[in-house]
């Protein structure tokens, strides 16, 4: 299987009656995302898309058994949400939103990982697995299912990514978007060590950006014994130092989290290092070129 | 970013650089076309768009309201794909402008028309 969703996967959306929580239920379900629930507070008993809408993330998982969660509740709001759906039981929590202030995004982290919970973002474009499930907002057009794992904080690199291997007939087992910091549930290091025990994963591919240290500890990791063909690509290689580019997490602060840096980590790990998604078919093992 | 890399790479220089983020609006597309268009030394405008949560719809109704209004001689090369991708190319073309799929053929004409 797939790590962290799999075909049968039991999803509930909150923020499901908002314009762009509505939108996106319904491109998940035409993939095939088994969509069980939607909650918002206050609209309990409509029903949406065919999914049936709770004022509560806990009623929901009563009548539903949902197991994850994407959650499409903004910004200001989004962290409370997210630990409402921590809190219920969920084993897997996807926060698309932008701009959660970090105070909160750390209250919501520090549960999740008490209670042994995935939290992927903020900031998350979440996660597919093509052909089985989609608990986010990739373009799905785009992907294509076979055996690489693709971890990125970018959504929109790893589209780009998937985009080109298959145009070069690669397909995915998962891919996982962490989402744009400046703080993060789910790290590179934890998507690594899910899909050391994937089966369906032959190779992954690492799409990093500047700012922070995640990229390092990865490398440090891999290096460690990570036992499959890794190709990275870093992004911001000609950003000016000091300014934030889109993302809040992507900054060179203090001499620390260069693209340079972060390439040179991971080349010594031995990932072999692309310069663009274009140059990574070539770099993939052979026979994970079906 | 990528997009800022590439064209680094191939020896072309960003004079602005607007990232849109995610669930951006027609509006914010209309804004961001002003304001890079407000710095005199703009010569082509690279519209790079791969969208999952951002709607290609919305985007092409944010870039082609803005031409409307603003009429330019300075040429705009688009990239579009993803989300609601044929309605955004609808909406372009409707509007006399083409957008390339693959990024690297926009990058490179992009630097071919700023020389």
């Amino acid at each position: 299987m797939a790590i962290l969703i799999d075909k049968g996967t039991r999803v509930l959306v909150q923020g499901i009656t908002g314009k762009v929580g509505s939108f996106q239920t319904q491109l998940m379900i035409e993939y095939g995302t088994n969509v069980v629930a939607g909650v918002t507070p206050g609209r309990g008993g409509q029903v949406i898309h065919e999914v049936p809408v709770f004022d509560s993330v806990h009623k929901a998982v009563n009548e539903t058994a949902a197991e994850a969660s994407i959650c499409f509740v903004p910004g200001p709001f989004a962290a409370d949400a997210a630990t409402e759906a921590i809190d219920a039981g969920l084993r897997l929590v996807v926060v698309v939103a932008e701009a959660v202030p970090v105070s909160d995004a750390v209250k919501m982290l520090t549960l999740a990982s008490e209670r042994k919970v995935f939290v992927l973002g903020p900031d998350t474009a979440g996660l597919i697995s093509p052909g089985r499930s989609k608990v986010g907002v990739q373009p799905h057009r785009l992907f294509r299912e076979g055996p690489i794992g693709i971890i990125s904080r970018s959504g929109a690199l790893s589209y780009e990514t998937a985009k080109t291997l298959v145009e070069h007939g690669i397909g995915q087992s998962t891919v996982i978007g962490l989402g744009g910091g400046p703080i993060w549930g789910l790290t590179y290091v934890d998507a690594l060590r899910l899909f050391q025990d994937d089966e369906d994963t032959k190779a992954v591919v690492l799409l990093g950006e500047i700012g922070g240290y995640m990229e390092e500890e990865a490398a440090e990791y891999i290096k460690r014994g990570f036992s499959k063909p890794v190709v990275a690509l870093i992004v911001g290689r000609s950003a000016p130092p000091g300014q934030k580019m889109g993302h809040a997490g992507a900054i060179v602060e203090q001499g620390r989290g260069s693209a340079q840096d972060k390439i040179t980590a991971l080349k010594d790990a031995g990932a072999l290092i692309a310069r663009a998604p274009r140059e990574i078919p070539d770099l993939l093992p052979k026979k994970v070129r079906t | 970013m990528l997009t800022l890399d590439l064209v680094t790479d191939s020896d072309g220089k960003m004079g602005v650089y607007c990232e849109m983020g995610g669930e951006a609006t027609s509006e914010l597309m209309e804004n961001a076309m002003k304001a890079i268009l407000s710095v005199n030394s703009t010569r082509v405008v690279l519209i790079n768009l791969i969208g999952g949560l951002n709607r290609m719809d919305e985007m092409a109704e944010g870039i082609t309201s803005y031409l409307r209004n603003h009429p330019t001689k300075i040429p705009v090369v688009i990239r579009m794909s993803g989300t609601m991708e044929e309605e955004g190319r609808r909406i372009l073309s409707a509007a006399g402008i083409q957008a390339y799929d693959n990024l690297y053929e926009a990058v490179e004409k992009a630097l071919h028309l700023s020389r």
